[in-house]
């Protein structure tokens, strides 16, 4: 909108356009650079030069014990991150359609999701160690590294119905009703398909959020880690392009999670029409 | 069954509740109270005492640490405000496909959902002493010798916290200036009004809520840090919530529970600082 | 075709709705019956309180006080479904993620109709409105017009014996919009069910309704027959709405032969054919006068109008082609408005410009009271026409 009228764009265009292709570079190069790696050289150290071209880093991975428990921790991650992401996706869901009325004690859920986003994660960690430590309990990372993660995928999925809601013309839900559709009805049969791209989500969020996270699980995983943790304790005991390795393996897991979603919410808008769902 | 409009919503709303209550509402009573606990060597003694405060504010190593910490979150700030506004300004109003604008604002966020830890550790290859940068750097001819202050430095801290961060500052201020109306736009255009005047009198006004939003992330993930301050600067800066951890280490909860309570009410002023500026609440809302 | 359609009478007894205590009503105590089978129309500028009316007559409003009658039962506590109205929303409110088929075979599913039974009815009244070809298309494919005829489709399956239009035409374009008024008209007389329509362009009630409801902030102002309120409104708002008539009034001078006589602020007489109303000398009095029956002629400076009745002078502010007849607006100097609708072969004879001296007269004929400032009249009760 900001071309000129003869339709030719101005300078600054030009100018912003390289920010922005340094900024995308700035954000890829690093990974790129690790991605690249991971294929070193038997021979190979943690920096350039490649010395030779192999996967053998990446058998490491696989084959236990020099690079840590990665089989046992990607499967805990993977679980956990599946499981947090189902229960995301139903309490947000269910919350979001609670915050659509307005209720006593609204206002004191909204500020307590807020201030479990900002809260730095190690503190909520440090919280739930404590209790369950009070408690006689030993953290594991089937409850309190769920519970914990869960601290922090809520309130993003939250905030995406509270965006979605937002855009959600309510006058379906009354022709549905004028239509005859019990309240279970409307919910099964027209507000959630309608909601659907905003609930994956959600779902994406949950999955991503939990898959990568490291503050809030670092005290709260138990005995066992989770992938991030193992990377952690890797990056001072592991001194070999394994770790680069499992770094490129996990983006990789991450690229297909976010482009399945993106692909299915893109499918159905299109299929749906641009701006279905809102008026 | 007519449920009221009231019990619904609890029923509805009700697990979210509950969990953010057991898993942080609680935790964080927990860490109030263990603040005020005395320890020993093994174990913590639940008490009423005061000393992990005073140890704290007499400590003339806390408020080094919290000058540290502060000057990387308004330094990160500065910087990610600076590029996330650049980079929205260009997609929202430079971009002129919604689909193209769309495909760039999601290559610039994929990266954000991958791996902080992975992320970060790129850059140890990246500026190391035979990193890439150094590399290129001294294959150009541009520096006789590698540089060192790449890694492990502040400059490192820096770099990594922008390279993790500056998606918070994107997101929330592309939110506000794509929902200015194009014919405020217009309109001053038709006006007279040059590029830099519309930046100046409408566009940087209207989007002050997502900026103050953006800003709230930043300062409280980098107040918050206690990984990428240790790692990038090979152990010579410290922040906060790294001398934290450490005592976490050490099993010497108490001190750290009141060393948590003084960050967290700290990093609320701050935070409240930003919002007496700019009312984010309509953006919230959206 | 009536013995086998339910009574589809409407009855609003008392009803008043107040969203917020202390707030002024959405509707204050209105009462309205509207015959079976008829065409109703419920006109008001945004704010009148006529969607509310229409929600609470199809149950997605609860009101306040009052009673909601259909059909001679009482039907206020009931469900949407159970009143045996259906609704045409103002966006159409088509559920974007099933085909136009699904669409208008809704309402059978929630009943448990099979799917065989369901699709079959509902391609019936896809034919009906000449839409069987998109059956399997989604609503986002379809154009505006389209999407009204599906919505409405969907609305008619439940066999309803009162439909409710939310505004239905005011998502179309000028065009479409003409053309589907005659729609609506045909499919209300050939299905013999009542229609209750919500609009705020006064043509168009005119144009579609047997009764037409002029609203203004929760109150009926007039409920009459099409004909009626444009030619025999009952008091200056209603005059003003409308749009047909000229609004006059002026304070009492003297009375002549069943008429009164008035003296408007600006000097000028009027004669107001009183029929049984009593005045007294000095009461302010307000009447209306046909548009159409104003005779325009140029004024010669020098020429005074002062002392005819039923003229005055005054300069013309505004004039808008309207094609047969052109509208020509003139300034009195007393701030109403004062509209002429010159036929256009007597327009063009001797055309007229802006900030011209005009003379404008009418007979006293064609000059009605209005009940302002009288005892206002009794509950508006609206007959089929």
């Amino acid at each position: 909108m900001l071309k000129t009228a003869t339709g030719k764009r101005p300078w600054t265009f030009y100018v912003l356009a390289a920010f922005f292709v340094l900024f995308v570079l700035f954000l890829y190069g690093p990974m790129s650079v690790i991605y690249i790696l991971s294929f070193q050289g038997p021979e190979g150290g943690l920096t350039f030069p490649m010395n030779g071209v192999s996967t053998q880093w990446f058998h490491e991975l696989v084959e236990n014990g020099r690079s840590g428990d990665i089989a046992g921790s990607f499967q805990r991650s993977i679980l956990l991150a599946a499981v947090a992401s189902v229960l995301t996706v139903v309490i947000c869901v269910a919350a979001g359609l609670g915050f659509r009325r307005r209720f006593p004690g609204a206002g004191i859920v909204f500020y307590l999701v807020i201030a479990s986003l900002v809260m730095p994660g190690i503190f909520v960690g440090l919280g739930i160690s404590l209790g369950f430590q009070l408690l006689g309990l030993e953290t594991d990372w089937r409850i309190s590294g769920l519970g914990a993660q869960l601290t922090w995928t809520l309130p993003f999925g939250l905030l995406v119905m509270f965006a979605v809601i937002g855009r959600f013309n309510r006058s379906f839900e009354e022709a549905a009703r004028d239509l005859g559709a019990t309240a279970w009805q409307r919910t099964r049969e027209v507000t959630l398909p309608i909601l659907l791209p905003g609930i994956i989500g959600v779902a994406l969020f949950g999955f991503t959020l939990s898959y990568d996270e490291f503050a809030r699980t670092v005290l709260t995983a138990g005995s066992e880690n989770t992938l991030p943790l193992e990377i952690w304790a890797m990056t001072t005991n592991v001194t070999s392009p394994a770790l680069f390795a499992v770094g490129t393996v996990t983006t990789i897991i991450s690229f297909v999670v976010i482009g399945v979603s993106l692909g299915s919410i893109a499918l159905i808008q299109r299929r749906r029409g641009r701006g279905a769902g809102t008026h | 069954m007519k449920l009221s409009p009231a019990l619904a919503s609890w029923l509805q709303v009700g697990p979210l509740a509950l969990i953010l209550i057991v898993f942080f509402g609680l935790p964080m009573l927990v860490v109030v109270a263990a603040s005020f606990f005395d320890f020993d060597h093994m174990a913590i003694v639940p008490a009423f005492i005061l000393d992990n405060y005073q140890d704290i504010f007499t400590d003339e190593v806390t408020l080094s640490l919290y000058l540290s910490s502060i000057k990387f979150a308004v330094i990160v700030w500065a910087i990610t405000l600076l590029i996330g506004f650049t980079v929205a300004y260009f997609l929202v109003f430079h971009v002129q496909s919604l689909l193209i604008k769309i495909g760039l604002f999601l290559l610039c966020s994929v990266p954000f959902w991958t791996s902080n830890i992975i992320r970060m550790i790129s850059w140890i290859p990246f500026l190391g002493r035979n990193g890439i940068f150094n590399q290129v750097l001294v294959g150009a001819h541009i520096v006789p010798h590698p540089l060192e202050f790449l890694l492990f430095s502040d400059f490192a801290v820096v770099v990594a916290y922008v390279h993790l961060f500056t998606l918070f500052m994107v997101v929330p201020i592309f939110n506000s200036m794509a929902r200015i109306d194009t014919r405020l736009i217009e309109a001053a255009k038709d006006a007279g009004a040059s590029r830099y005047a519309i930046l100046r009198e409408i566009v940087l006004p209207l989007s002050k809520s997502g900026i103050a939003l953006g800003s709230i992330f930043v300062v409280t993930q980098v107040m918050g840090d206690f990984f990428v301050v240790k790692v990038m600067s090979g152990g010579q800066s410290a922040s906060v919530v790294s001398a934290l951890s450490n005592e976490i280490q050490q099993l010497e909860y108490p001190p750290a529970a009141a060393s948590a309570v003084i960050l967290v009410i700290v990093v609320v002023l701050m935070v409240a600082g930003i919002l007496r500026v700019v009312d984010v609440r309509k953006e919230l809302a959206s | 075709m009536s013995a086998t359609i339910r009574n589809g009478q409407i009855e609003v007894v008392g009803v008043t709705k107040t969203y917020h205590p202390g707030a002024p009503p959405a509707v204050d105590n209105l009462d309205l019956r509207v015959e079976h089978g008829s065409y109703c129309c419920l006109l008001g500028p945004s704010g009148c309180g006529k969607t509310t009316i229409l929600r609470m007559i199809a149950g997605h409003e609860a009101p306040t006080e009052g009673d909601i009658l259909i059909g001679g039962r009482n039907v206020t506590n009931l469900q949407p479904v159970e009143r045996g109205t259906a609704m045409m929303f103002q966006s159409y409110a088509l559920f974007p993620h099933r085909s136009v088929l699904d669409n208008v075979a809704f309402a059978l599913k929630m009943r448990g109709a099979s799917k065989t039974e369901r699709h079959g009815k509902a391609r019936e009244l896809l034919q009906k409105v000449h839409l069987e070809a998109f059956a399997n298309r989604l609503p986002a494919q379809l154009s505006g017009g389209q999407q009204q005829r599906v919505a409405l489709a969907r609305a008619l399956i439940t066999n309803p014996r009162v439909l409710l239009l939310d505004e239905p035409l005011s998502a179309l374009d000028e065009y479409l919009r003409l053309r589907m008024r005659g729609e609506l008209r045909r499919v209300q007389r050939e299905l013999g069910i009542t229609f209750i329509h919500v609009t705020h362009t006064q043509l168009e009630a005119i144009a579609v309704a047997d009764t037409v409801v002029v609203m203004a902030q929760g109150k009926i102002e007039q409920a009459a027959s099409a004909r009626d309120i444009f030619f025999a409104p009952r008091n200056a708002y209603v005059t003003r709405f409308i749009g047909g008539q000229n609004v006059l009034s002026g304070a009492v001078e003297r009375m002549s032969a069943g008429s009164a006589i008035a003296v408007t602020g600006t000097g000028a007489r009027i004669e107001i054919p009183l029929g049984t109303a009593h005045v007294a000398p000095g009461e302010q009095i307000f009447g209306s006068v046909r548009r159409d029956r104003i005779a325009v002629r140029r004024l010669d400076p020098g020429q005074s109008p002062k002392d005819q009745v039923n003229a005055f002078a005054g300069e013309v502010h505004a004039i808008e082609n309207q094609g047969s007849y052109v509208k020509v607006t003139i300034d009195a100097g007393d701030g109403e408005e004062f509209v002429a609708n010159v036929l256009d072969e007597d327009f063009f004879v001797d055309p007229i410009d802006i900030g011209a001296p005009v003379l404008a007269s009418w007979a006293a004929r064609d000059v009605r009271l209005l009940d302002d400032g009288r005892t206002r009249g009794s509950s508006a009760v609206a007959a089929a026409a």
